[in-house]
């Protein structure tokens, strides 16, 4: 059994390197994909992330449901983006190309279909970089590295805490799932797909509910251990960042500027093919 | 402390107390054979597990924590697979069946009952099972409200459940196991975080279910005087191992056994040795037998006349 998106110890060098490296390299990488709309940029980005992906040895398993579910926000921000505006295409690009007629306002244009193909791309390059992240890192690792480049061990020691409890609150949503289950509630693959919804939400929520209490109480007993009194305090997790972190970094940084300034060279983020 | 006075009385008082009654029901109910599981390739946390549980018997499973008994309840139920052996219900394996189809024959209470609890008020979360099963509006309520008088929780019927503390949430889950009447009941500990009263109420409702319903009890648990009391057979497991499957009096007085799963001998051993009883195992079981048959009679006498109640409860 399989925990799904958390830190699973495997020997690549992805794995050894720091937090903090895998952490700047997500943020820049996010900001680039965020930014730019240069279909050949992205493109080389999702490749990059395939790539990156492949190596950390991340398993399907590790991160196939929660890949469906992202996948059912994407279709549903596709389709809202056409139903709320079918023109953001030719607007952009500037040009019109009428494939076919739908309904009222509703017409499916080349530009729009581009557009939107561009918002796709972008998600791709971005999914595989989170869960590459999530999978290789060690939580108290990371606090410890995050520390260690001068952010306040608050702040390391709560994110930390966050990815810690990916597991347990998933184990806990088995249990809770498997309980139900045998009290005579469908949730296999028996059940309708919207009951299966149904019933989902009600273990999700109280679930919720119950982390949220739970971050009270750990908060609380760490306070009364004494965490947070003292500016400094020792940690056993730290990595010293090594010759392939600042080979990353280096890379990283190097990588953002290029592509924000091939992006932006013309003076749009939008790379148009259409004129 | 001394004995001396007493040693004679006391050997005299073995010898003409009565001889335990051997159940000699013969229907298996559940029959774990040769089971083998792992959570991490590698790592056993179950080995060799084998037992028969009779229908109508009584029976704890003990062990230290960590032993795997709480994943033996798990794999039963279906949470699991097993990696290698067969587990029976009624002579028939459970393989092919799902969890909730298990789950129509045997009720588990699990260990934690946040695990359990998902709905916000306890009537709902009681009346769930039934609900699910589609249970008339009128007998769900006769019913929920039955087992929620048995647990001690009838005052609280319209709290919501965040608002109990863990021994009554506790109870909340034991509710809504019973309210729904399993062949086979397996209680992971159901005692923990229960006062005195509370323990009593509902040893005493399992053992009455147990003997007038011929249903199938299992519990899992640390507490050796509920052990003592109120099982006739115990199995012990230790490092996933089983160790033993015997009396409960039997088990608490093999050392051996109970220094490898961390039990503690009962006092009552100590006493027989000391006063030179040949066969001290049998003294505690004698003495065990006696003292459920006088519990018994108190409970008769406040079943005639129910204004002693406090008395025995108490
Ligand atoms: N989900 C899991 N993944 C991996 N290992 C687990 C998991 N659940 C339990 N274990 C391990 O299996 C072993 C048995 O656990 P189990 O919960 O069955 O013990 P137990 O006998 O019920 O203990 P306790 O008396 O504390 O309730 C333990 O060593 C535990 O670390
Ligand atoms: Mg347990």
């Amino acid at each position: 059994m399989s925990k799904i998106l958390s830190y699973e110890e495997k020997d690549t060098w992805i794995h050894q390197l720091s937090g903090v490296t895998k952490l700047i390299f997500f943020l820049l990488w996010c900001v680039v994909s965020m930014m730019t709309y240069d279909t050949r940029i992205l493109i080389l980005m999702v490749v990059f992330s395939l790539f990156v992906f492949k190596i950390s040895k991340t398993q399907w398993k590790q991160v196939g449901s929660v890949f469906k579910v992202v996948m059912v926000f994407l279709i549903f921000n596709v389709v809202a983006i056409f139903f709320f505006s079918p023109d953001q295409g030719s607007h952009i690009y500037g040009t019109r190309t009428v494939l076919f007629h739908i309904a009222g306002r509703y017409d499916m244009t080349l530009e729009q279909l581009f557009y939107e193909l561009n918002v796709v791309i972008k998600y791709f390059t971005i999914i595989p970089t989170v869960f590459m992240f999530l999978v290789t890192t060690n939580p108290s690792e990371f606090a410890a590295s995050m520390n260690k480049v001068g952010i306040s061990y608050n702040v390391g020691y709560a994110i930390s805490i966050a990815l810690r409890y990916i597991p347990d609150v998933q184990g806990e949503f088995t249990k809770i799932k498997h309980a139900q289950e045998a009290r005579g509630i469908e949730m296999s693959g028996k059940a309708s797909f919207l009951n299966r919804i149904k019933s989902t939400a009600s273990i999700i929520f109280p679930l919720i509910f119950s982390s949220m209490d739970r971050i009270d109480t750990v908060s609380n007993a760490m306070e009364l251990r004494g965490f947070g009194k003292h500016k400094k305090r020792t940690w056993y997790m730290a990595k010293k960042l090594k010759r392939n972190d600042y080979l990353t970094i280096g890379f990283t940084v190097i990588f953002a500027i290029v592509a924000l300034v091939f992006t932006f060279a013309d003076g749009s983020r939008f790379y148009n093919p259409f004129v | 402390m001394k004995l001396n006075n007493y040693k004679a009385p006391l050997r005299e008082w073995f010898n003409q107390a009565d001889r335990k009654k051997e159940k000699d029901e013969s229907v298996s109910a559940l029959k774990v054979e040769d089971l083998y599981f792992s959570y991490v390739e590698g790592k056993p946390i179950l080995q060799h597990i084998h037992f028969d549980i009779k229908k109508g018997e009584m029976v704890s499973i003990v062990g230290k924590n960590g032993a795997g008994k709480s994943t033996l309840s798990n794999l039963i139920c279906g949470f699991y697979k097993p990696v290698k052996g067969r587990i029976l219900l009624n002579g028939e394996d459970v393989a092919p069946l799902s969890i909730k189809e298990r789950g129509e024959k045997i009720g588990l209470v699990m260990q934690s009952p946040n695990q359990m609890i998902s709905k916000p008020m306890i009537y709902e979360e009681v009346a769930l099972g039934l609900a699910v099963r589609g249970v008339p509006e009128k007998e769900m309520k006769e019913r929920v409200y039955e087992t929620l008088k048995i647990c001690g929780l009838y005052p609280f019927r319209n709290w919501p459940v965040s608002a109990l503390s863990f021994g009554q949430k506790k109870r909340v889950s034991i509710a809504s196991i019973l309210v729904m009447n399993p062949e086979v009941l397996i209680l992971d500990e159901p005692t923990a975080g229960q006062d005195y009263r509370h323990y009593t109420e509902i040893m005493e409702f399992l053992k009455d279910i147990n003997e007038n319903f011929g249903i199938t009890i299992i519990m899992i648990t640390h507490d050796m005087h509920l052990m003592l009391e109120y099982t006739d057979r115990a199995i012990v497991i230790a490092d996933g191992h089983l160790i033993a499957d015997d009396t409960p009096a039997r088990i608490l007085t093999n050392e051996q056994i109970a220094d490898k799963a961390y039990l503690k001998k009962t006092s009552l051993y100590d006493l027989a040795v000391n006063c030179q009883i040949d066969n001290p195992s049998e003294f505690v079981e004698r003495f065990i037998a006696y003292e459920r048959q006088q519990r018994k009679l108190r409970i008769e006498k406040v079943k005639e006349n129910p204004a002693h109640v406090k008395d025995i409860i108490l």
